[in-house]
């Protein structure tokens, strides 16, 4: 038996209330209808029946120990997952920290300036006691003897440092 | 299905107590099980599928705030999940369509059905819904089964009544030819 789409469209409640009426008549009034209608009924109520299952209860009463103890594990790899990240960030900060200590100056800039300024004055001061000729106001650092190898690098790279050394130079020269 | 008191249990568990997880969880156990099990048909698949769903209830249930209600809530998350689930298997079976010896409708032996009526009961159901395209399936179950009204199918799926109606239409259709084939 085919089972009519009007009928089907009446359990699924695509019918408006005038068409719900008309197909109730036709119920009524037509016995094959009827049948066919019954019919349908029965098996939609039927369908509902086949989720009626009897089934082992035990596993509902386990179900939440074993949810407890899933939530128990995956709060423990957050945990571990927190304290890898904690950990990978301390690391970076630590790295990036030493990496620009390494880079940094080892005293800081003004202590540095200032010592500078210190040992250029006393440079200029020897190298003028010495008797040395003094023609355009600068000093063979390298001829100096001077101990920190890292401050005549840098006074030979910095072209600033140098001007310094100039005006240092020239200041002296003028006390003198 | 009492769920005058969800909004209680969901506060409590926000406050901090567990018990009311428990609560929850004995609650819509049964009702998550068997929705993932129509969907799914296995059980170690509908297992899975229950066991994820509470396990992110439990994680999530913090910022639920009640913008619908509690049961619509784990609904739609036991559907998504579902769904997802069929997505992947059908995805499976497309790229092992030669390897014979891969068997994904192959359903576990372990099973929370023991009586043999109860579960031929549940075959002749399931070989009827494995015909159906998985959005049908999904609005059936919610329907027949579940028992819900086209307005909170709605709000779980986010399709309109009429369309669900529509849907419905269709998969109801489908499955009252295929039980009058099986009975002829």
């Amino acid at each position: 038996m085919k089972i009519s789409d009007e009928i089907l469209k009446y359990h699924s409640g695509l019918m408006t209330e005038e068409e719900m009426k008309l197909l109730e008549k036709k119920i009524s009034d037509l016995p094959n209808m009827r049948e066919e209608f019954n019919k349908t009924k029965e098996l939609i109520e039927r369908l509902k029946d086949y989720s009626n299952i009897e089934t082992d209860e035990s596993y509902f009463t386990n179900l939440l120990p074993r949810v407890r103890e899933r939530i128990d594990k995956r709060k423990g790899q957050v945990a571990i997952g927190r304290i890898a990240y904690a950990l990978s960030i301390s690391v970076f900060v630590a790295f990036t920290l030493i990496i620009s200590f390494i880079k940094a100056p080892l005293n800081t800039e003004v202590n540095y300036v200032l010592e500078q300024e210190e040992i250029i004055k006393n440079m200029v001061t020897d190298y003028l006691s010495a008797d040395n000729f003094v023609d355009d106001y600068t000093i063979d650092i390298q001829a100096v003897d001077v101990e920190d190898n890292h401050l005549v690098d840098y006074l030979l790279s910095d072209e600033n440092l140098i001007t310094e050394l100039y005006i240092d130079t020239d200041l002296l020269l003028n006390e003198q | 299905m009492n769920k005058d008191n969800d909004f209680e249990l969901v506060n409590r568990f926000k406050a901090g107590d567990e018990t009311a997880f428990n609560e929850i969880v004995r609650k819509y156990q049964k009702r998550i099980y068997w929705h993932a099990r129509q969907m799914l048909v296995d059980h170690l698949d509908a297992d899975e599928v229950t066991q994820q769903v509470l396990i992110v209830i439990y994680e999530k249930l913090h910022t639920f705030n009640f913008q619908s209600s509690l049961f619509t809530w784990i609904y739609r998350i036991v559907t998504t999940r579902s769904l997802n689930l069929l997505k992947r298997k059908n995805v499976k079976r497309f790229f092992s369509i030669d390897d014979d010896n891969v068997d994904f409708d192959l359903k576990s032996e372990v099973d929370i059905v023991k009586d043999i009526d109860n579960k031929q009961k549940l075959e002749r159901l399931q070989k009827v819904m494995d015909k159906l395209p998985p959005k049908q399936k999904q609005v059936f179950i919610l329907r027949n089964f579940d028992e819900l009204s086209y307005e909170e199918i709605s709000q779980i799926t986010g399709t309109s009544v009429g369309g669900l109606k529509a849907t419905y239409f269709h998969a109801i259709k489908k499955i009252m030819e295929l039980m009058n084939n099986e009975n002829k």
